[in-house]
């Protein structure tokens, strides 16, 4: 476990500072290329003066130069910012995500039919209708910061193995811990709603309660079912018809269906709704209730249904870009490189009722 | 006497939300409606009982705390929920119980008793709802079950 001592954390645009260099320099391409294996030569004879560049920086970063360690970050950080983003880009299937600037603050939208009955008109008469307000309220964010130790020496012999590794773990981590903090804000905002709720607890996901909520939530639009393999695998069986209709022991599943499900484990839609599995690691530092198995980040027992369209209750916010820091591990001294991210999401007040949840009793409800 | 499991007997749900479970005997699934009853033969319920449904089981595996209570004393002191003992209750938070407890007069004995026995999110919810049926007209009982439930009597913000 490493920490950043907030005394000796050094932000790297505090030192270095390049307009020029964005996510599409050619020493940010040749750099990702270089760590994550790809073939250089399509950069020709620039891959060699980048990786010059390189090493000679992490000389001097080696040496203690800020400067230098600065400019390594912000390669780094610009490689895997578009990685990251895409990972991410996976709310788009829960609900609304949007990027907002540093300088904005992000805005939870809720909706309200003005209650005018839109009525028939009588012949050349005039006609009422209905109108939708909305009003706006801010959310605070929350900064999801990852990181990994450096060795400077290793990448000033132009090995970038560590540096691979490290970016990999960042995107990992990062994903995690954006998708247990809005798990957690959609669990907790459709637990502590009250009057109506679409939520019902199964033993194990039965398809009549996954046919309820789904008629319930699709007046509100198109729902997309979301939730851990464990749950939105249990779908797969649901997708069978009967060869004799009500003889449920006759059930047979289509060509088309057992392709996808041998593919890829899943079913891609149920009655016209994505399925979406959220990806669930393991946490290897911590047992499950029965100490058989590992526990894993996100609870495993939950079923979201989500509304898809411009007005879905769930809002994500991705405040800014990734920022990239280091400083020294107080305990072992290493020099560790960290990248921030600020999040922010909510279900619209008054509109908690349009997400359904459907709990697996089989599997534990960690206390959130 | 041997126990007949093709008895149909009644079971309730304790939540003010639908449970499902898939039948372990036949095909399909069961729907038990918020609040409702349903009936079922007794061997399913004793099938899921040994299959370690919680829903029947509980927290303990013994019925304490479950969220389906079954309605007929043979079938329970057949699965060791209860014993033959007339005054051997299976530990259950039931709509009468939440009544009783709202109906104690001394906040102490409100508050003792919520803590004690009202302890699944479940049950809150059903603390909650009977509570607002019941139009509880009691400004330190309101505050408690807002504070303990996490629920809030006013909605409108």
């Amino acid at each position: 476990m490493f920490t950043v001592e907030l005394n000796n954390v050094q932000k790297d645009s505090n030192h270095y500072a390049n307009a020029k260099l964005n996510a599409k320099s050619p020493i940010v391409e040749i750099f990702s290329a270089a760590a994550t294996g790809q073939d250089l030569s399509k950069f020709g004879a620039k891959a060699n003066a980048a990786m010059t560049h390189v090493k000679e920086l992490a000389s001097k970063a080696l040496m203690g130069n800020p400067v230098a360690k600065a400019e390594i970050n912000t390669i780094v950080r610009y490689a895997i910012e578009p990685k990251l983003i895409s990972a991410i880009k996976l709310f788009d299937f829960m609900g609304t995500f949007r990027t907002i600037g540093y300088d904005q603050q992000p805005m939870m939208t809720t909706y309200a039919h003005e209650s005018i009955r839109s009525q028939f008109q009588a012949s050349r008469g005039d006609v009422p209708f209905a109108t939708t307000t909305w009003s706006e309220y801010p959310i605070g964010t929350q900064t999801i910061s990852s990181g990994y130790a450096v060795n400077y020496r290793e990448i000033q012999s132009g090995n970038l193995d560590k540096v691979a590794e490290g970016m990999e773990q960042v995107q990992t981590d990062m994903m995690n811990k954006a998708m247990y903090y809005v798990v957690n804000e959609m669990f907790n905002a459709i637990k502590n709603a009250t009057g109506v709720k679409y939520f019902a607890e199964t033993e194990g996901i039965t398809k009549s309660s996954v046919d309820d909520i789904i008629t319930k939530i699709r007046r509100f639009g198109q729902p997309s079912i979301v939730g851990d393999f464990s749950v939105v695998s249990q779908l797969n069986d649901f997708a069978g018809f009967q060869a004799v209709a009500g003889d449920a022991s006759s059930t047979k599943l289509p060509q088309s269906v057992m392709d996808e499900i041998r593919r890829t484990g899943l079913l891609n839609t149920y009655k016209g709704s994505s399925v979406v599995e959220l990806p669930n690691a393991y946490n290897l530092t911590e047992l499950n209730k029965a100490g058989d198995n590992f526990k894993t980040y996100l609870p495993e027992g939950l079923l979201f249904f989500v509304p898809q369209g411009k007005k879905s209750p769930l809002q994500v916010f991705q405040k800014g870009g990734l920022t990239s820091m280091n400083g020294n591990d107080i305990i072992t001294g290493t020099e560790i490189t960290r990248f921030d991210m600020e999040i922010g999401a909510g279900v619209a007040k008054g509109q908690e009722h349009q997400i359904g949840l459907i709990r697996d009793t089989k599997y534990e409800l960690p206390q959130i | 006497m041997s126990f007949n499991l093709d008895k149909k007997i009644t079971i309730k749900n304790l939540c003010p939300w639908d449970l499902y479970f898939r039948k372990i005997d036949t095909h399909g699934d069961f729907r038990l409606p918020a609040n409702g009853i349903r009936q079922i033969t007794a061997g399913e319920v004793q099938s899921q009982v040994y299959d370690n449904t919680s829903l029947f089981t509980g927290t303990d595996g013994q019925g304490t705390h479950a969220k389906i209570y079954i309605d007929d004393k043979e079938t329970r002191v057949h699965l060791g929920f209860e014993t033959d003992d007339k005054d051997d209750k299976q530990e259950v938070v039931t709509v009468e119980r939440i009544k009783q407890i709202l109906g104690y007069k001394t906040q102490k004995a409100f508050e003792e008793n919520v803590q004690k026995e009202i302890l699944l999110e479940s049950e809150k919810a059903q603390l909650f709802d009977v509570a607002k049926k019941e139009k509880i007209n009691d400004y330190a009982k309101i505050k408690f079950i807002e504070e303990y439930t996490g629920f809030k009597f006013d909605t409108q913000s």
